[in-house]
């Protein structure tokens, strides 16, 4: 190292502690009561690009670190007043000053002395008379640890500081996510629905909603969308645009609307399609499963289309199930196999069930999975007096299953019963 | 990721060797396969009997290269374990590429 041939200006860094010290050079403090040392190292590190501040005794070198934050401090043992040992303690019991390395030179070469000055936190140790080679190798080295030290330091602020962008982000698009599901119950006589929703700290792509069709029917959607985060969530945001009934989607907008022609209700295997043409898995490098049904609340009749969706469950009044498993593949390949349609017709006291994978696929801390199974016969075992009840009943069951284990996806499922005209 | 591709007669073979597809290595494969297609290969083999745990982006990764493979070519898999076929069940994409139990199955497929 030498010192640079120009003068250019160099950057000062200050903080409010006064510290002016040029950026790029370190500054070292050479601790020690005799004048002809601190002469000789001076000379010794002439030549490296450092600062050098001198300490002529103990409490002065303590004072001078405090006040002007060396990077390295050369430290002489016996010295009048507070010796090399006090001072190293010191420096090392205060967290501000603790990282700052320290050199012990001395002229004891008693390995316990070493070992002494070693435990009470100083790096490195040089006998006297100096070595003019020792005493640079080993100052080089600590201010290049230093120096590393440092950039670590830096890095690691830096990655905080994005982390704490992207966990910004996450909360936006969780809170993007929540504002995708119903906020209250609807309001139809005959129909009671109820859900759980448990999103994932890193949030997943489940959405579900209820939009009203025409005077007797509702459309009832749940999406999983693939993948985690914000992607996923902006995927949802579109999708459920496109689910709103004034997206031309799940009704069919009429040409003479001013004639008073009620828009048609789509069918759910059309409106898979739709969606299908809509949402090209290229487009956002993302797919997703989804179950749409249409239900007439005064008919009990259910129509549905399943794209790869967890199945359904149809519990019947009598505890029998059925599974709603009519459709087609995931959402987003593009027309390459046909959506199927489904339907069944609904007698007061039944209740559909829509869920995610998150619940089927829970595992527990084996890595054992809840499993379709498990959950079918939770739903068809009758214990829960209202939908709520059930789908309380189910997360509350998971938790049980999970025995500690955490959810790495949405929880999700939603549930209504049919009661019929009579029942509303 | 590590893939390994190799020619018998007509067909490529691919066989992956990485543990899982998923998230990490679903770009990265999903952009190899894409070589492949654009290279005019016709019929493909994708060996998955080293993999043990495919996720939803893996899965896109694959219905991706199908798709670019159209209609008039090949992609057929083969040596997928029990959970890795089940999540191509559930998807229903058993109905789109074949899945066959090894290499020589999805080459005896192939050839007829």
């Amino acid at each position: 190292m030498h010192a640079p041939a120009d003068n250019a200006p160099r950057s000062v860094a200050a903080d409010f502690t006064g510290d002016t010290r040029t950026a790029s050079r370190p500054r070292i403090l050479v601790a020690d009561d005799s004048a002809m040392n601190r002469k000789l190292l001076v000379a010794i590190l002439a030549k490296e690009e450092v600062e050098i501040v001198e300490a002529v005794d103990g409490v002065d070198a303590l004072s001078k670190a405090r006040l002007q934050r060396p990077d390295l401090v050369l430290l002489d043992i016996v010295m009048p007043g507070k010796d090399g040992y006090e001072v190293c303690a010191e420096l090392k019991a205060d967290p501000k000053f603790a990282n700052i390395p320290v050199i012990i030179l001395s002229a004891l070469t008693q390995p316990a002395d070493k070992v002494r000055a070693l435990e009470l936190g100083a790096v490195d140790y040089v006998t006297k008379p100096f070595d003019r080679g020792e005493v640079l190798a080993r100052v080089r080295n600590q201010l290049q640890i230093r120096k590393l030290t440092a950039s670590l330091v830096q890095a690691n602020r830096d990655l905080v500081a994005k982390q704490k962008d992207l966990d910004a982000d996450l909360r936006a698009a969780g809170d993007i996510q929540l504002s995708l599901i119903p906020r209250t119950r609807p309001d139809v006589p005959g129909f009671d629905m109820a859900w759980r929703f448990v999103p994932c700290s890193s949030v997943g792509g489940d959405i579900f909603n209820v939009v009203r069709l025409d005077e007797r029917r509702l459309g009832l959607y749940m999406v999983d969308v693939s993948g985690h985060g914000v992607p996923a969530a902006m995927v949802t945001v579109s999708v459920a645009q496109s689910l709103t009934p004034q997206a031309g989607i799940v009704l069919e907008p009429r040409h003479n609307a001013s004639a008073g022609d009620a828009p048609v209700v789509r069918s759910p295997g059309r409106v898979l399609e739709m969606l299908d043409t809509e949402f090209p898995m290229e487009r956002f490098d993302k797919y997703f499963t989804m179950v749409y049904l249409v239900l007439d609340v005064v008919s009990g009749e259910l129509r549905y289309c399943n794209a790869a969706h967890p199945r359904p469950v149809v519990v019947r009044k009598d505890g029998r199930f059925e599974l709603l498993e009519a459709g087609g593949t995931i959402v987003g390949l593009g027309g390459i196999m046909p959506f199927e349609e489904g339907g069944v017709v609904l007698e007061p006291g039944d209740r559909v069930y829509l869920f995610t994978d998150g619940i089927t696929e829970f595992a527990d801390t084996d890595g054992e999975e809840y499993g379709e199974e498990r959950l079918r016969e939770l739903l068809a075992s009758g214990g829960a007096p209202h939908v709520q009840a059930a789908c309380d009943g189910v997360v509350d069951a998971l938790a049980d299953f999970g025995q500690g284990a955490r959810p790495n996806d949405d929880v999700t499922i939603t549930g209504f019963e049919f009661r019929g005209p009579e029942g509303g | 990721m590590k893939i390994e591709a190799q020619h018998k007669g007509d067909v490529l073979v691919v066989k992956l060797h990485e543990s899982r597809l998923d998230s990490y290595v679903a770009t990265e494969f999903r952009d190899e396969m894409d070589r492949y297609a654009k290279q005019g290969e016709s019929q493909i083999v994708l060996d998955l009997s080293l993999v043990e745990f495919v996720d939803s982006s893996g899965l896109g990764a694959i219905v991706t290269t199908q798709k670019r493979l159209g209609t008039d070519r090949d992609l057929v898999i083969c040596g997928a374990n029990e959970p890795v076929t089940r999540l191509f069940k559930l998807a229903r994409l058993d109905k789109i590429f074949q899945i066959v139990v090894d290499e020589g199955e999805a080459l005896a497929v192939l050839a007829s």
